[in-house]
């Protein structure tokens, strides 16, 4: 069943509407919650009045951050690498959305009213919204004074001195070969500044918990991504034992990386265990969209080249607006050890930043901040083509990681990734020629590559990227029972959340335990019954989590195979696995399923667990080391067509390329190569937050802030997908299409028009200003400029 | 006091005075494949069939609704949870991934197919647009709505045949 194409597991309830999200949850005498949010982007908060709200109807209590700064019972300030950040905001809100206060009551409605009657007296103080002001001499600070750490990554703990008293979150650096010998070794160097926006994840169920505590246990149901990260934070704030905390996670209306961090959840607990109620705190969409995002970027590379194409020299500053806390930045901007790209490059200088601004808290997004290096290094790569004339695919080939190569950390890539093929296979797919290929002529006049200017024409490109991915750096474990019937109960804590987890990890399991698939069932997350997994994220849960599924089957197995040893009086070697039974081998008739077996041996069932570790270590001065136990390739092959009038870009074709290694279940394979597709597409083409100069967010509404809907979807839309036959090596595709796809997108839109667009999204306003632009310099030469700037240089530069 | 239809069965509710029919639906009557994503009229998440026509639930004030007839997708299945043919071609082509959107998507897709009982790829995607799917399922439901427009085409012939 490895490799089949079998319907998710409970399809039935997800087609009949039935299906259990955490927001569908009512306990009896549950109260609702509702939050009030800071209308500042910087403020102390000098006092908060909540009487009026404790006496309106039906309101049971109200918390602000002093409440849980007084409360013994409390230790508020948590995060994974900073402990930065409390339920609501002590003593200082930190941008236009921050918690500050939370009402329970009865009520949804009575909570709503009663939130507006909380009187806050604010001090305004001066905010920074983005990378260029929270850096600049004299910023304010977000979190000035000393910074409590989470000791448990030794290399995030040893670049932190010094950062006290800025607005830098964390310093990544990554040095390998001679940096100044390569660059004066290069015949070309080209150098690009390239920004992309704060995204909104969108999932359609909001973030939303119901904490109930009862004979001093706690238990929450939630839409979290990570509920055993989640109960050990709720266990610290409210100083419990991990092990009386209980989270539950049925399935998600959509994740996406936002919902990795506890939103919601500290404040059900805290306020449950105050009132003794079971109480929901649900987000609306507005307040969604203020509570977690992408991380705004700003890259800046510096590449230099041979005369033949030969990378030898890269240079990049990469900073990471990681908004108002930390949350997972600072190890995050690690990233910035792809800024390379796939590519083999001898000499790399490159500083990686985290910064704090007074926007909303830059969370995990699907891509895990390669997407921001990806649009400026495969745009580079471009750059670079367009510079010496060359053909920006062969060039590619030229450069990119083949097995044995070294990647920018240093650590040897064995594997084969497959990237020529994939690049070459995408490149037909999109009929890629070069020098580019005259349009249609039912097209309209001109041709594909930087012509029409100012006619009204619409003219088409082709372009190409190529992204590497790691994943994250944590190991899974899981725990087996088969029971007295034969069946297996897997126990783990990977969280459904639409990517088909259930489904294709029962079938790893099946295959491993000989079972049929009906005979497997795959428990969701439970915090007092599943082991410890850190996050479902990271396109890690089918690999790591079915490699520590099949390490606790195969301990079964090796149990069943000594009790049918003495059941059968046979010697275990003599003894085999087959078809939910054990064989002795060559006498077929001599065999014993799994149900006679646990039954015989008195003990109800068989448990096993697995382990799958992982290993990853960066230097901390060099950036070298092993950054990532696996790397996922992906290349994206785009076809468009821009209207010089307005600015339009519709997307005809994309066509990925990947390498899962083995599809455990195609159709899953398909659909998040897809739905990844899509959301690079959004990215590339209009999603962008927006706020104003008091950094409130001007578009948390799906009317302001658009998503791909049907008629996003390109006409034309292929995957290519490169499978070892016969084996279950995995590697995952939740996010790895996502990073390919603006900057592909990106270049084709450079082909068609001959200028190239930095900053993302490529918004019609943004891409007709850039005619404009063309067609004014068009006189003075001037090309290929963005508003974040360009340069290109060398002894025989074509520029 | 207004009265309904609800998936063919007659219910008296009295909503409170801004309840929308989403809320009152996922309240009081406990139908929770009704969904809000938006609340704006945007994503389709919350599309019902009222009287005949798609509605976004979201937008629709519940003590307006007196005498209408409400189909969700909790009234799709047949009386012993049969799957339609609609949603038996979402579950073979698997045309979800989260499934938020899906009942939204059922509903429209099923006004769609009533007036257009054979679309094509581009009336699927012009017919369907006011329904967003944040995972973007969208390609495999093009597949599942083609695929149930060609059985019902498959079982409409053969009644008329029998007929
Ligand atoms: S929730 Fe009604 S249209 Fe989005
Ligand atoms: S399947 Fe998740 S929103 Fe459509």
């Amino acid at each position: 069943m490895i490799g089949e194409r079998v319907p998710m597991v409970d399809a039935y309830e997800r087609i009949t509407g039935t299906i259990d999200y955490a927001q569908n949850l009512t306990l009896p005498g549950m109260l609702y919650a509702r939050i009030l949010r800071s209308p500042h982007a910087h403020a102390r908060v000098i006092r908060v009045d909540a009487s009026k709200a404790l006496d309106a109807p039906g309101v049971v209590a109200v918390l602000t951050g002093a409440d849980l700064a007084a409360d013994p019972g409390l230790e508020p300030w948590f995060g994974p690498f900073i402990k930065d950040r409390a339920p609501l905001a002590i003593d200082k809100a930190r941008y236009v959305g921050d918690p500050v206060a939370i009402v329970a009551a009865e009520t949804d409605d009575q909570a709503r009213d009663a939130v507006e009657l909380i009187e806050v007296e604010y001090e305004v103080l001066p905010a920074v919204f983005d990378i260029e002001g929270a850096l600049a001499p004299g910023a304010p600070l977000l979190h000035p004074g000393k910074r409590h750490l989470e000791s448990f990554r030794p290399d995030i703990v040893a670049r932190q001195p010094g950062l006290e008293d800025t607005n830098v979150i964390h310093v990544y650096k990554l040095r390998r070969g001679d940096m100044e010998a390569g660059f004066a070794e290069a015949d070309v160097v080209v150098e690009r500044t390239y920004t992309t926006p704060g995204v909104a994840h969108v999932p359609f169920e909001t973030h939303n918990a119901v904490a109930d505590y009862k004979g001093g246990k706690m238990t929450i149901w939630s839409s979290i991504q990570a509920p055993s990260s989640c109960g050990a934070y709720v266990a610290g704030i409210l100083r419990m034992n991990i092990s009386d905390v209980r989270v539950i996670v049925s399935t998600l209306g959509g994740g996406y990386g936002g919902k990795i961090d506890p939103m919601c959840e500290p404040l059900a607990a805290i306020l449950a265990r105050r009132t003794r109620r079971p109480v929901r705190v649900s987000l609306t969409r507005a307040e969604e969209f203020v509570t977690a995002g992408k991380h705004p970027s700003r890259i800046r590379i510096r590449s230099g080249v041979k005369r033949d194409g030969t990378l030898v020299a890269h240079e990049a500053d990469v900073y990471y607006d990681g908004g108002s806390y930390s949350l997972n930045t600072p190890e995050k901007i690690y990233r910035g050890y792809a800024s390379t790209g796939p590519y083999r490059v001898p000499n790399i200088h490159v500083d990686s930043y985290g910064v704090y601004t007074n926007t909303l808290p830059a969370s995990a997004f699907r891509g895990y901040g390669i997407p921001q290096v990806a649009w400026a290094h495969e745009q580079q790569m471009d750059a670079i083509a367009e510079a010496l004339g060359m053909d920006p695919l062969a060039l590619r080939l030229k450069n990119v990681l083949k097995p044995g190569d070294q990647f920018s950390t240093g650590e040897t890539i064995a594997e084969d990734l497959h990237y020529s093929e994939l690049l070459r296979d995408a490149a037909e797919h999109i009929g890629w020629a070069w020098p580019p290929a005259p349009r249609a002529p039912d097209a309209g006049p001109g041709t594909g590559a930087g012509t029409g200017a100012g006619t009204g024409a619409k003219v088409r490109g082709k372009g190409l990227a190529a992204i590497i991915k790691g994943t994250a750096s944590y190991g899974a474990n899981a725990v087996v029972k088969l029971n007295a019937d034969g069946s297996l109960n897997v126990l783990t804590s990977t969280v459904e959340m639409g990517q088909g987890a259930l489904t294709v990890l029962a079938q790893i399991a099946a295959h491993e335990a000989t079972l049929p698939l009906s005979g497997v069932r795959v428990s969701t997350p439970d915090t007092a019954n599943t082991p410890f997994d850190q996050m479902t994220a990271a396109s890690r849960s089918t690999n790591f989590m079915g490699r520590a599924i099949r390490r606790a089957v195969k301990s079964v197995k090796q149990q069943l195979i000594d009790l049918a040893a003495s059941q059968l009086e046979a010697a275990a070697g003599d003894l085999e696995i087959q078809d939910g039974a054990v064989v002795v081998k060559g006498s077929p008739g001599r065999r014993l399923t799994f149900a006679q077996i646990v039954t015989t041996s008195k003990m109800g069932s068989l448990v096993g667990s697995g382990h799958e570790p992982v290993k990853v270590r960066l230097d901390v001065e060099t950036g070298q080391g092993v950054a990532s136990p696996q790397w996922h390739p992906a290349i994206c092959g785009a076809q468009v067509e821009v209207d010089e009038e307005t600015g339009k870009v519709t997307v005809l074709q994309l066509h990925m390329g990947l390498y899962p290694g083995r599809m455990i279940n195609p159709i899953h394979c398909e659909l998040q190569v897809l739905g990844a597709s899509l959301f690079g597409l959004g990215q590339a083409l209009f999603e962008e937050l927006v706020w104003d100069e008091q950094g409130v967010l001007t578009n948390p509404n799906l009317s302001d802030y658009m998503i791909p809907s049907f008629l996003d979807v390109p006409r034309t839309f292929g995957q290519t997908m490169i499978e070892i036959p016969d084996s279950i090596d995995v590697h995952g595709l939740g996010e790895t299409p996502l990073p390919a796809v603006a900057p592909a997108i990106a270049n084709a839109v450079a082909q068609a028009l001959g200028v190239r667009v930095l900053d993302l999204p490529l918004t019609p306003e943004r891409v007709l200003r850039l005619i404009h632009e063309r067609d004014r310099g068009a006189a003075g030469g001037g090309r290929g400029a963005s508003a974040s700037g360009a340069s290109t240089s060398g002894k025989e530069a074509s520029a | 006091m207004i009265q309904l239809t609800i998936n063919g069965r007659a219910r008296q509710v009295s909503p409170r005075s801004h309840e929308t029919l989403l809320e009152l639906l996922r309240g009081e009557l406990g139908l929770m494949g009704v969904r809000e994503a938006c609340g704006i009229g945007m994503c389709g998440a919350c599309t019902v069939v009222a009287d005949g026509k798609i509605v976004s639930s979201c937008l629709t004030l519940a003590g307006l609704c007196d005498g209408l007839t409400v189909e969700t997708v909790e009234g799709l299945t047949g009386p012993n949870g049969e799957l339609s043919d609609l949603q038996q071609a979402f579950v073979d082509h698997t045309a979800f991934q989260c499934s938020y959107c899906t009942p939204g998507f059922l509903m429209a897709t099923g006004a769609l197919l009533a007036e257009n009982p054979d679309p094509s790829d581009d009336e699927i995607r012009h017919g369907l647009a006011g329904n967003l799917c944040r995972c973007g399922s969208y390609l495999k439901i093009i597949d599942a709505v083609q695929d149930a427009a060609a059985r019902a085409r498959v079982k409409a012939d053969a009644e008329r045949e029998s007929a």
